[in-house]
């Protein structure tokens, strides 16, 4: 109930809200748990395995219990922390957990199947029978687990990412932290304070980010924090977190610490709290958690509460302090609250059935006294809230005084100050880890339904260790890290194994110390914007011309060129066709190229290409096969020298990066001595494909005189600089199609008006552009190896180019290409596949088989690399990779697919399927 | 001469494509690296030297680039290497984009520390904007950056955001 007096929340200004469809007012400054317990509401939640009903136990983001799905729709949070969440106009929440009401939860039943639901009951149960599972118990599981339910849409909001560096960041602006981080503003520097809740004053020299958690500590002095910009508001355009990565030299972390619960029978009862979070809500909230409580410690710090409540007017009915003699502090705050004190005593149990009615007290004498009460404030005692200095692995230390962790190795460029450090805390504290012979259940984790009996359990059937006791009882487990639980479990297990709490030892603390929104961390990099795009020179005349783009990596490349009506294989073989005809043109620019210069550039590619190089004259290309160290082959391209000391390499476009990394660590690490640089060209250079039998007469009228592209003087593979029409350009002989060919360069600013004036060069000969499926269709026609085959686990042999070896000289892959193992004929090796069904068509990927056996991985010979409809045969064809191939041409084999149902027979054929003597390149 | 395409990014407020710069990306070879830095001062360390209308920045070991307005930038360095590095035509292969929002707006894609007081007057830095490598240099009132072409539209639409929100 709300007090007519005090408290730091604005009274002038009223909110509306509805939980669970009640409409409700609160004031601006409560948070949506304040504002629930002052309009009476106990009941918030239930529990996870047995749907206890459950209350608010803390005023903090440690909160276990008052989970909330928040906002509707799209915008739906589960899981939400109603102590944490600021109260604003219109604000929608709904419990959780509960079937068809939190009042009347159908599953609440399970709570009779106490027993069975103990520690580890998963392991044992939901065996038998075993076809039950699939279709019975892992739907139901699945249906009971978790608390709260993802909206299932696309998050709506808009995250924001930043970094920032600063020289100090403190973490915590309580006491402690705003006198550290104003001692650090006065040092000078740059300074931030971060601090989880709602803004008070600011600070001067200061960068305060309030409503900030500083989740996560990681190297370099790095910390990751999530800043709330409009969680306390109501839905709107602007980003609603920011994702900070802060850099800084130093840490000073105030995080202050977290009461811990005590544990006795029924201490989960809507209405029992920390005693810690009781005094904030009566003190800042002007909220009461009832009109006549009973307060439970172990310590003096809880005694603060005392006139607190006396203060407010609400009764306390009694101290209960489980020290056999209390203390003089407990003694004399009681006495002026005309409070009675029960020493040396404990709260048995508690009773209620929706809220808590009473207790059950053991006095010190054994007696059992029944008092009547509407709220329980407990306190054993304060845990300094140590998560981020454990991060790194730092371990925190118990520190017996205070009978608390406090932290230990801390990560480099951190100290702690204040409650943090464990300072001023748990004055007298006797532990009490758990009220014995609790006579109903009592728990040390909430969230995940953890008791004091399943910590016993888990040390009877062995499961000592701290990790062990975690995730056999899942205490710590929760979206809470335990933050109220974890310390009261180990020492219960220190307990029942007669260790001590520092013998039993922590489990680890691992960001992020709250739940951190998955759009935080992405941030601006979602749907198209998740990676950057890369474009080609000519992306925009291919759009015009009406292409469909596929993304090739990072590119996106003209995959095909529709006219009206046309499907893609429609456009494909029709692009096809116009090449072998007449001439086409394509964008090859995405190849990666390189430029490499120096006096030892040719003894550079000697080394990482299989074949030779030395020899080759300048104005030359030649295809370049590129192993790994470990014989298999990374990529293949072909190399061009301009100048005696200068070549441009091509790669493959997936490869491009990766073999540019390669010949820097070549240089760099295996011959640091060579003259040798690389530069990478491959967006300097716009280089489009011109194939096709008329591709000669399309660049004659194009480069400029006195060049001669005749045959004689520009044989197949030739390379050279020209220009046109007055712009440099690059020309070179290659085919990947097998036609007639041509790739020609440009600078990239020209590349547009270069495609443009190919098109009207090449116009009467019908030159058509095609994309990267006719390429595709194109090289599969022709035998050529491409990503498909070049796919990390064939070698030179596997794809019929071991005659690319050259003998005279070492290579990279060349002693471990050799191994028994990679020239065996057994392995699978490249041949071509057609159907013996002309009609029929296969995919890429089906398996090879011999005939006439069962179709099992024991009879597996192979699979298909690459499939095509070929518009020059009319029919389907493949590339594979089969055991034996080459010395199968002829044979009948079963293609078999079964994902696809594709179940065929097909010729093992030689991989060239058009002009198999090569007299087109040469034309 | 073919005509040539400037790429379509529109300035805004505090986002512009720069115009048009000859970009020369120069590399020491290992056996004539002393010879070259005795024929010429290049930064050794990440920042740039402006001369002559031409900013040469250090681009990584023994590398650099040179940034002119002026035409013919390749053919000069050509002349002033006389063999002793690699020189590469980059004019076509870089963009260059300017940025003259706050120093926090940037902040939210450049992971590096653009403070004046860690990234100073000369300084230059090879790292990252969001997910694009690019090259950074102050320039006045701001800073430019300076990316592979075919990243150029990305890079313009993730500064937009970034600094026009």
């Amino acid at each position: 109930m709300r007090l007519s007096t005090g408290g730091a929340i604005d009274r002038t200004k009223i909110l509306n809200f509805t939980f669970d469809g009640k409409a409700y007012q609160g004031f601006a400054g409560d948070t949506l748990a304040s504002a629930l317990l002052a309009n009476g509401v106990k009941l918030v939640g239930r529990s996870f395995k047995y749907h206890r009903p459950r209350g608010i136990l803390s005023a903090g983001s440690e909160e276990p219990n008052a989970l909330v799905e928040l906002r509707t729709g799209a915008y739906r949070e589960p899981n939400t922390r109603a102590t944490v969440v600021e109260l604003y106009e219109g604000l929608v929440a709904q419990s959780q957990n509960r079937f068809p009401s939190l009042k009347y939860d159908v599953l609440s039943v399970n709570g009779l199947l106490a027993p069975v639901f103990a520690a580890g009951f998963y392991y044992k149960t939901f065996m038998w029978p075993a076809s039950f599972w699939e279709k019975l118990y892992e739907p139901m599981i699945r249906r009971a687990a978790g608390l709260g339910r993802n909206a299932r849409l696309p998050d709506p909001d808009v995250y924001e990412k930043s970094t920032a560096f600063c020289d100090v960041l403190v973490v915590g602006a309580g006491a402690a932290g705003r006198a550290a981080a104003a001692q650090a503003a006065r040092a000078g520097g740059r300074v931030i304070l971060a601090d989880e809740n709602p803004p008070v004053s600011g600070a001067e020299n200061v960068v305060y980010l309030p409503r900030t958690t500083v989740f996560g500590v990681y190297d370099g002095g790095t910390y990751g924090a999530a800043e709330r910009l409009a969680d306390h508001l109501p839905a709107g355009p602007g980003p609603r977190q920011r994702l900070w990565r802060i850099v800084a030299k130093r840490c000073i972390l105030a995080s202050g610490a977290i009461e811990r619960p005590l544990v006795f029978g029924n201490n989960d009862l809507p209405g029992i709290m920390l005693a810690g979070a009781v005094e904030k809500y009566v003190s800042h909230y002007a909220v009461s958690p009832g009109r006549n409580g009973v307060l439970f410690l172990n310590n003096d710090d809880a005694a603060s509460l005392i006139p607190v409540l006396t203060e407010a007017g609400i009764n306390l009915a009694a101290v209960v302090d489980s020290r056999p003699k209390s203390s003089p502090a407990v003694r004399d705050a009681a006495v002026e609250a005309s409070t009675a004190l029960f020493a040396g005593s404990f709260i048995a149990q508690a009773f209620g059935g929706l809220a808590v009615t009473g207790v059950e007290i053991t006095t010190s004498r054994g007696q059992t006294i029944k008092l009547e009460c509407d709220f329980v404030a407990m306190s054993a005692g304060w845990n300094p809230a140590v998560h981020l200095t454990s991060h790194l692995d730092g371990k925190p230390v118990w520190d017996e005084n205070i009978a608390a962790f406090v932290p230990g190795t801390l990560p480099p460029g951190m100290e702690v100050v204040g409650a943090a450090a464990g300072t001023g805390l748990n004055a007298n504290i006797v532990p009490l880890w758990s009220v014995k012979n609790a006579g109903a259940k009592a728990f040390v984790d909430f969230q995940n339904d953890v008791t004091a009996s399943d910590i016993t359990l888990a040390k009877q059937e062995g499961f000592v260790a701290v990790e062990h006791l975690k995730r056999y009882t899942t205490l710590g487990m929760a979206t809470d890290q335990g933050k109220t639980a974890n310390v009261n479990g180990l020492a219960l297990m220190a307990e029942a194994t007669g260790k001590t709490v520092p013998e039993t030892g922590t489990t680890r603390f691992r960001p992020p110390y709250t739940p951190v929104a998955i759009g935080a961390l992405a941030g601006p990099h979602r749907g198209k914007n998740f990676r950057p795009t890369r474009r080609t020179p000519t992306h925009d005349w291919a759009a015009g011309l009406g292409a469909v783009f596929v993304e090739t990596g990072l590119w996106l490349r003209a995959q095909y060129f529709p006219q009206s009506g046309e499907d893609w294989l429609a456009a494909t073989s029709r692009e096809v066709n116009a090449v072998r005809a007449g001439v086409g043109i394509c964008d090859v620019t995405t190849l990666g190229k390189i430029d490499i210069q120096g006096p030892d550039a040719a003894a550079f590619l000697e080394s990482v290409y299989t074949n030779s190089w030395a020899n080759l004259p300048v104005g030359k290309a030649r295809y370049g096969l590129m192993l790994r160290e470990d014989g298999f082959v990374m990529d293949d391209g072909t190399t061009a020298r301009l100048a005696e000391d200068h070549y441009v390499m091509t790669t493959t476009t997936a490869n491009a990066a990766k073999v540019f990394q390669h010949l820097e660590f070549c240089h760099q690490w295996l011959w640091p001595a060579l003259a040798v640089c690389f530069c990478s060209v491959t967006d300097q250079w716009a280089q489009i494909a011109v194939a096709g039998p008329r591709a000669r007469d399309t660049l004659a009228k194009l480069v400029d005189p006195p060049f001669d592209i005749s045959n004689a003087a520009f044989p197949y593979m030739a390379a050279a600089g020209l220009t046109i029409s007055g712009t440099p350009a690059r020309l070179f002989r290659l085919s990947f199609s097998g036609e007639l060919a041509y790739e020609i360069a440009v600078p990239a600013r020209y590349g547009a008006a270069l495609a443009q004036a190919l098109m009207e060069a090449g116009a009467e000969f019908g030159i058509t552009p095609y994309g990267t499926e006719a390429l595709g269709v194109m090289r599969i026609e022709k035998g050529h190896p491409a990503g498909a085959e070049l796919n990390g686990q064939t070698t030179a042999h596997d794809l019929g180019l071991a005659k690319l070896f050259s003998r005279k000289k070492d290579f990279i892959g060349r002693a471990l290409a050799s191994r028994e193992a990679l020239t065996d004929p057994a392995r699978p090796t490249l041949i071509g596949l057609k159907l013996v069904n002309q009609g029929d068509r296969f995919r890429a990927g089906a398996h090879l088989l011999p005939q006439n056996v069962p179709a099992v991985a024991a009879h597996d010979q192979g699979f298909v690399t690459s499939v095509a409809f070929s518009p020059t045969l009319g029919y389907w064809i493949g590339l594979g990779l089969l055991q034996n191939g080459p010395a199968r041409l002829g044979e009948i084999i079963r293609v078999y697919d079964p994902i696809r149902n594709g179940d065929a027979l097909a010729e093992v054929v030689s991989p060239v399927f058009v002009d198999p003597e090569g007299t087109r390149l040469h034309a | 001469m073919l005509e040539a395409t400037t790429l379509n990014l529109p300035g805004t407020a505090h986002v512009q494509l720069a115009p048009p710069h000859s970009i020369v990306s120069i590399a020491a070879f290992k056996t004539t690296e002393v010879a070259l830095h005795q024929a010429a001062t290049l930064p050794v360390t990440p920042h740039y030297v402006l001369g002559n209308g031409v900013m040469f920045l250090w681009s990584g070991p023994a590398s650099w680039i040179a940034v002119s307005q002026a035409p013919d930038l390749e053919a000069r360095i050509l002349r002033a290497a006389n063999g002793l590095a690699a020189v590469t035509d980059q004019s076509d292969g870089r963009t260059i984009l300017r940025v003259t929002a706050p120093v926090a707006k940037l902040q939210k894609l450049v992971p590096i520390d653009l403070d004046e007081s860690a990234f100073g007057p000369n300084a230059t830095a090879l790292t990252l904007a969001g997910h694009i490598p690019m090259q950074i240099w102050r320039c006045k009132n701001g800073f430019e950056l300076c990316c592979f072409r075919s990243f150029a539209e990305s890079l313009y639409h993730a500064l937009v955001e970034a600094c026009e929100v």
